[in-house]
């Protein structure tokens, strides 16, 4: 599984994270290309069926990332999202799926090293993980299909 | 319980109130209570209340919005009642609550195969069964629903009218053991067992039927634009049905067992249910449907609510199962 390359799918809040991502970039912070940025308004705005659907839909792995507490652009966004989220993510791991499918994180406009070091981080946890099997429906399928076929 | 008292206190709730009309249970053919609408107080000598009733009544509340409604309630009924108030689908005025003790419920998948059987009677620990001619006399404590088994309130926590009797000692531990159980599992064999739970889901939605706290008009399963999941009972979309209708839930469940009795596939609902439910307490010490005019749990936040983001307060060690 060396050459596994996964696909994460990232929901940025506009006013932070996508800033601290966009500075990243600016300050040439290297990080591994393996995320897809999906830039969302608040991460008070991310209904954690994005990540269902996301992992549904073949991604490896899924990151939310917001303001720090205290700082969201529309004063409670993301503590509405720091509740949700931590509920969400405590149903997943009970479910027993990997927890390296879903990464929740606090990155500010002015954290472009935090973010390169978290996607680094995130990414080499997916890496460990491997690809993701257990919710994507067609490999669902295809590994039913060659169980079956055994 | 006297079955007179029920049929008085009904009757005087009907005629002091001026209700339209009143959810309660009468008896089918075989003896098992079925719900049914009483809009007339001559119509109330139906009326009955025992452990076979099986739908959380106050499933039909929000549909009758704008009547004078009465509804039976058991401790679970009267906490759904209170977390509809607060969530604004019923106005606390239009509702009269009256109150039944609450022995538990039978589970009836636990009776096995129902064809010819009728239930004759129950009496104070058991309850009899009859099937051509033979009497079958059953323990009650064997046959009570999962969700009875770990009720924390058995006795109504509001009511208007309250019938006397005797109700189930509140009691914690079925449940919980359960979830107990299942975290000492590995995380795969935990997945393992929740997709075999989804694989026998045919998505009938009958959970969502009989749930008091599923009364949106249009549910995400059923949205086509954007579409989240398909309709075929598959097990991946299975899965995504169960696990987003518990997180609906979590924090508002009252955990009735109304949606687990209500599966004809016998999908074990309630544990992912209890879960959701006792780790919003662990987080938040939150307990649903206890007082009236409390926000839902997700609906509100704390500045100093438990923090286990990345780059945030408390990273060290993701909490899971604990």
């Amino acid at each position: 599984m060396e050459d596994f390359e996964p696909k994460i799918i990232a929901f940025l809040c506009n006013w932070c994270s996508y800033a601290g991502a966009d500075l990243a970039g600016v300050s040439r912070f290297q990080y591994p290309p393996n995320v897809r940025i999906i830039r969302v308004p608040c991460s008070g705005r991310v209904n954690p069926l994005f990540v269902l659907k996301a992992l549904y839909e073949g991604a490896d792995g899924v990151l939310v990332s917001g303001c720090h507490p205290g700082d969201c652009h529309y004063q409670s966004g993301n503590y509405y999202a720091r509740r949700r989220l931590e509920v969400f993510n405590n149903l997943l791991n009970f479910l027993g799926l990997n927890p390296a499918r879903f990464k929740m994180a606090w990155i500010s406009a002015s954290e472009g090293a935090q973010f390169a070091q978290l996607v680094r981080e995130y990414v080499q946890e997916v890496k460990d993980a491997g690809p993701n099997l257990e919710f994507v429906r067609e490999k669902a399928d295809l590994v039913r299909f060659l169980n079956e076929a055994r | 319980m006297r079955q007179d008292d029920l049929f008085l206190t009904c009757q005087k709730a009907f005629q002091e109130r001026g209700l339209d009309l009143l959810l309660g249970y009468e008896k089918s053919s075989s003896g098992f209570l079925r719900p049914a609408v009483f809009t007339a107080p001559e119509s109330l000598e139906r009326i009955s209340w025992d452990p076979s009733a099986s739908l959380n009544l106050a499933t039909y509340l929000p549909r009758f919005k704008s009547k004078k409604v009465g509804i039976l309630a058991p401790g679970c009924v009267s906490r759904s009642i209170i977390i509809l108030i607060n969530e604004g689908q019923i106005n606390r005025e239009q509702v009269t609550i009256i109150g039944v003790p609450c022995r538990g419920l039978i589970e009836k998948r636990k009776l096995g195969d129902l064809e010819g059987v009728r239930l004759v009677e129950f009496r104070d620990v058991s309850f009899v069964l009859e099937k051509e001619n033979q009497r079958r006399e059953l323990n009650l404590e064997d046959y009570l629903s999962e969700s009875c088994l770990s009720c924390a309130y058995p006795a109504p926590v509001i009511y208007d009218y309250l019938i006397q009797g005797p109700s189930r000692e509140g009691s914690k531990g079925f449940l919980e053991k359960r979830i107990k159980d299942l975290t000492r599992l590995s995380p795969e064999e935990r997945l393992l067992y929740f997709k075999r739970e989804a694989e026998k889901c045919i998505r009938c939605y009958a959970c969502r039927q009989a749930c008091p706290m599923c009364y949106c008009e249009s549910c995400f399963v059923e949205s086509s634009e954007p579409r989240w999941l398909q309709a075929a009972p598959e097990p991946v979309d299975n899965l995504i049905w169960l696990l987003t209708r518990v997180y609906h839930l979590a924090g508002r469940c009252v955990q009735c067992g109304s949606c687990s009795r209500a599966c004809p596939e016998g999908v074990d609902l309630m544990s992912l249910l209890a879960w959701a439910n006792q780790s919003v307490f662990e987080l938040f010490q939150y307990q649903p449907g206890l007082k009236i005019g409390e926000k839902p749990a997700l609906g509100e936040y704390r500045l100093e609510d438990p923090d286990f983001f990345w780059g945030g307060g408390q990273t060290e060690g993701k909490k899971c199962c604990s």
